[in-house]
């Protein structure tokens, strides 16, 4: 019987392409915009790095103005540190892998004459940075706290830049110039880009993955200058590319790994012991306020999974249910143009039930293809936001579950959308429709 | 066959209500041809309707071979239909999208049979109206009486006990009406109850027994008597 009912469905599609399709279409409008919201959302408020969150702990401390708290993170601290205290850091925490870092922009090219300059993201960080975000080598390693003492001028490169510049060759020992500076090759990472990019998120959750990695023991002597934000509360005193460097503004992110709850509560005790003894030296001019927060609460206090995401995915379900009233309104017109056929029907013996059956079988019909459809548009909206976004393929590829969840929601829409317009033609009395 | 008991039926709007069966009573036993006839509105398809289960009815009994109806559920009711009951209209009501095959295959489809037992019976009920050659033309591809033939087909398919048939000549000319005509005595030769509906005098007098109709109520009258008081008159 059920195959009957598909083929009854199917002739019926057939039969008025337009209206079959704008109902198609409406669902499977409804639905892409659904699927790649909710992709994107739950992109945003996935964990970046599952197997670590716990462990990596952002450093705050509250170095902001007496007169006004920082008003841009809910916890009223700035998300970033002033370069003195994160060297204060790095020089006498207690010794947990920990690292502080910044982002920069710098030309990059090959030794020998005539190569093209290209300018790309570098990430001036420490040696620990490796190990602790989970990068992968591909050839050689960190550099080591002698190169950094002795001041060596030393890279780790991605796998997308070897590429470019060795043909993906092993480069260990190797030398590129960067900002007109020779460094050696002391490694390469797998391409890295965690979403959302946890690790600094001052310039949004989503970004290219970085180029290179250089030792940030190296950045004040060389003068690097930083291309993330920077915050201040106090203009800096000098000029140059050094003033920075003693200013009171923020513009390093800063990370300890920390293994668990005494390891955090000695961690914070420092910070605690360190910001009395800079308040004792005339800095910080607020009520004591420092926090390590981990990966969760980090993207919490970020807020990267904000309101307005969850406000879009509501909206699209609006725009889904939209799609599913006027789908209401297709149906009931297609199904009450059935209505003599449906009295020719029950004369002959159908019953109320299997009236409702065949139209549900319809609405579910319908409701397939346009999910299908609808899988298409979405697999269509997620190409482009990769296209536009330089998110990892891997993140924002429809998987099966993805896939089998558009095509519930398909179907429970037209579901709800064809269960009035069944249940009313189910109502027709045989003898209704039956006279000339 | 079938026996009705003070059977009423008020159809009400917003504005009036209409009495179109009004203690009605009728017996027809197993095996008649019964023509029914009267005037415009008299309530002739009223009671075809009730008979056959399509509608249902305000007051009375109604027993319909051995079994009072009037208590059962849509279920039962559509499986009595389904079952015991063919249906010719004047209008035909085939089914504009099916080909005549799968037109004759819907009673069968609600039954329930195999592929197969559709198979033959489609094929028996085509080939005793003479249109087996047309089972894959859609109604629309022919004549006004193939129409009503592949409808006594349908009607036929299910090899029902009963047959209704309400003017199943009135969109026919008069040749067309005769070969009905001839259909339905043939199946009524083969044992099957027949209630027709007509406003033709002359198909009305091939029936083995005439009911009239008249304001809801059954005036019935021997065919017989009529043929003589005709006679009389003359
Ligand atoms: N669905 C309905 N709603 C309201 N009144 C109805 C309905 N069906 C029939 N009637 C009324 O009931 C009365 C009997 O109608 P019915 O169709 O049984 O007459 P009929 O004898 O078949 O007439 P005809 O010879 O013209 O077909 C008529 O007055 C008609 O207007
Ligand atoms: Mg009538």
């Amino acid at each position: 019987m059920l195959l009957y009912e598909f083929k009854l469905a199917f002739k019926s599609l057939r039969k008025n392409p337009i209206l079959s399709s704008l109902m198609i279409g409406a669902i499977a409008l409804g639905i892409g915009v659904c699927m790649i919201t909710v992709t994107m959302f739950y992109l945003m408020s996935g964990d970046p790095i599952p197997h670590k969150s716990d462990r990596l702990f952002a450093v705050q401390i509250d170095s902001w103005s007496k007169e006004r708290p920082y008003t841009g993170s809910t916890n009223e601290m700035p998300f970033q540190l002033t370069w003195p205290d994160s060297t204060a850091l790095m020089n006498r925490a207690p010794d947990f892998p920990q690292t502080a870092m910044f982002k920069s922009s710098m030309i990059i090219e090959q030794l020998q004459q005539g190569s093209e300059l290209r300018r790309e993201i570098v990430r001036i960080t420490g040696r620990d940075f490796f190990s602790m975000f989970d990068l992968e080598f591909i050839y050689g390693t960190s550099w080591t706290e002698e190169m950094e003492q002795q001041a060596q001028q030393v890279v780790v490169l991605s796998e997308t830049v070897n590429n470019e510049l060795f043909n993906g060759q092993d480069s260990v020992g190797e030398s590129i110039r960067v900002d007109d500076r020779e460094y050696r090759v002391v490694g390469v990472v797998k391409d890295w880009n965690p979403v959302p990019n946890f690790y600094d998120l001052n310039n949004g959750s989503i970004e290219d993955p970085e180029a290179m990695y250089l030792p940030i023991s190296l950045s004040e002597p060389l003068a690097m200058t930083t291309a993330g934000n920077t915050n201040c509360w106090k203009p800096s005193t000098g000029s140059g590319p050094q003033a920075v460097y003693q200013s009171e503004c923020v513009w390093t992110q800063y990370w300890v790994e920390l293994k668990n709850a005494d390891e955090v509560a000695e961690y914070r005790n420092f910070l605690e012991g360190y910001y009395a003894e800079q308040q004792q030296l005339g800095r910080f001019e607020r009520p004591q306020k420092v926090a390590v927060s981990n990966v969760r609460e980090w993207l919490n206090i970020n807020q990267v999974v904000e309101n307005d995401n969850r406000v879009l995915v509501g909206l699209a379900f609006m725009f889904l249910s939209v799609c599913v009233f006027n789908t209401v309104g297709l149906m009931l017109t297609k199904f009450l143009g059935r209505s003599k056929e449906t009295s020719i029907r029950r004369a002959l013996g159908a019953t109320r039930m299997t009236i409702l059956r065949q139209h549900l079988v319809e609405v579910s019909s319908i409701g397939f293809v346009g999910g299908i459809l609808g899988l298409f548009l979405t697999w269509a909206g997620l190409s482009v936001i990769k296209f536009a976004t330089d998110i990892p393929e891997q993140l924002l590829h429809l998987d099966l579950q993805l896939m089998a969840l558009a095509l519930i929601l398909a179907l429970l829409a037209t579901l709800a959308a064809g269960l009035y317009p069944s249940w009313h033609i189910g109502r027709i009395s045989p003898a209704r429709y039956l006279r000339t | 066959m079938l026996a009705m008991n003070n059977i009423s039926k008020v159809f009400r709007t917003d504005l009036v209500e209409t009495h179109a069966l009004r203690d009605f009573n009728l017996q027809v036993n197993e095996g008649e041809f019964v023509s029914v006839t009267g005037p415009s509105g008299s309530g002739k398809t009223t009671f075809l309707n009730i008979a056959g289960l399509l509608d249902d009815f305000s007051h009375g009994q109604y027993v319909l071979d051995g079994e009072d109806v009037s208590g059962l559920n849509d279920n039962e009711r559509s499986r009595i239909r389904n079952e015991k009951i063919g249906f010719i209209f004047q209008s035909f009501n085939l089914i504009p999208d099916l080909n005549i095959r799968d037109n004759v295959e819907v009673p069968l489809r609600y039954r329930g049979l195999s592929a197969n037992d559709r198979r033959q019976r489609i094929e028996k009920a085509l080939s005793i109206v003479g249109l087996a050659s047309r089972a894959k033309h859609l109604p629309a591809q022919l004549s006004g009486g193939q129409q009503q033939r592949v409808a006594i087909a349908r009607a036929l398919a299910g090899e029902p006990r009963l047959l209704l048939a309400d003017e199943p000549t009135g969109n026919l000319d008069s040749m067309m009406a005769r070969q009905i005509m001839e259909l339905l005595e043939s199946i009524h030769s083969n044992g099957t109850t027949i209630i027709m509906v007509t406003h033709d005098a002359e198909l009305s007098r091939r029936a083995t027994r005439n009911v009239h109709i008249m304001d809801g109520q059954v005036s019935e009258i021997n065919l017989h008597e009529q043929m003589q008081a005709n006679v009389a008159q003359a």
